[in-house]
């Protein structure tokens, strides 16, 4: 395992919660646009019932996502529109994946 | 502490979107509501007639929807409502219905569902009594309408093929009987209450209001984020 620098060791718990948390809503983001919402909106209706969990999942833990995403934002000093798309990419499926992989780019080049 | 006029219109600005989402989570709140009152079950009302509660010159009222309600007059055409969707006992099925126009004093029709279409129909002559449930009419097609079929249970397809002033909605027929009191038998399909389409359920809204107000927070705090990110950044420096 690497040595952290002491910016990286700063920044390291508050960046392992929003990794934990961005591949998680991305999970849950990917679930609820592919299978809970065409489920109950477009086809195989019948199966909402046992996919309707999804979004009530979903919507209890999206908030802990934002805390996570906005106390990484604020440690690691990104700009308030930066923070903004950090905290809107648990909303969309792919885009926290995204944005986990660009915090750890930045979080590795941290000098 | 001065502040600057650019901190002034972002701070204008961040309670303006505040309230906004406060506003967005109360309406979520609303509706978790509005999903509570519509999934309680509620006790029928005694059956009225349907005068009473209907009228061919306006739309059905939504406190007329659901109830229970008798009246009486003659058949007069039959129709075929194809791969009607029939849940019983928790169970889907599609089957084809049997839809009568029938005919009130005052040149008046509703549209009747009997139950499911027999291939005999039965000759129903003079005046019948009917006690039922009054529905919305419908609005998606269930099938392509062929000769003498309707393609769902709404008057307005069959407006046009009588001279009688139609009454909105329909009836599932649960009794028929003669003015003698004798019952006119057929296959009769349930007749329950509507529930109502409001769609999610409780605490997937209040997830909701969760998320919106949280945010009415965040975007507060928007105004003093770049004083506070810079005294973080050099706390970790």
């Amino acid at each position: 395992m690497n040595q952290l620098n002491p910016r990286q060791a700063a920044l390291n718990g508050a960046m392992i919660r929003f990794r934990i948390m961005a591949i998680y809503a991305g999970v849950m983001s990917l679930l609820l646009w592919f299978v809970s919402i065409p489920t109950h909106y477009l086809f195989f209706k019948d199966f909402y019932e046992y996919v309707s969990w999804i979004s009530l999942v979903h919507g209890f833990t999206y908030p802990i996502y934002v805390f996570a995403a906005f106390h990484y934002c604020l440690k690691a000093g990104k700009s308030l529109k930066s923070t903004v798309l950090f905290i809107l990419a648990g909303t969309l499926p792919i885009a926290s994946f995204v944005a986990e992989r660009r915090a750890l780019r930045e979080f590795n080049s941290l000098k | 502490m001065k502040r600057s006029k650019g901190f002034i219109a972002q701070l204008i600005v961040a309670i303006t979107l505040s309230i906004t989402f406060i506003g967005l989570g109360n309406w979520q709140l609303d509706r978790a509501h509005d999903v509570k009152v519509a999934k309680r079950s509620v006790s029928d009302s005694p059956r009225v007639a349907l005068e009473s509660i209907a009228s061919v010159t306006s739309n059905l009222d939504p406190s007329a929807i659901n109830r229970l309600v008798e009246f009486s007059g003659s058949y007069r055409q039959i129709f075929v409502a194809p791969d009607q969707a029939l849940l019983t006992e928790g169970k889907k099925s599609f089957v084809d219905l049997e839809v009568r126009l029938l005919e009130l004093s005052g040149k008046r029709g509703i549209l009747v569902v009997r139950g499911i279409e027999s291939l005999e129909n039965q000759e129903i002559i003079g005046k019948v009594k009917i006690s039922g449930r009054l529905y919305p009419r419908q609005t998606s097609d269930s099938a392509r309408a062929g000769e003498d079929e309707i393609s769902r249970i709404d008057p307005a397809l069959i407006v046009g093929e009588t001279s009688l002033s139609l009454f909105d909605g329909y009836v599932v027929a649960t009794a028929e009987a003669t003015p003698l009191g004798q019952e006119i038998l057929t296959t009769r399909i349930p007749a329950p209450q509507l529930k109502s389409k409001v769609p999610g359920n409780y605490w997937q809204h209040i997830s909701y209001v969760f998320v919106w107000w949280l945010m009415g927070l965040l975007v507060l705090f928007a105004p003093f984020y770049n004083e506070v990110a810079v005294k973080l950044k050099h706390e970790s420096t």
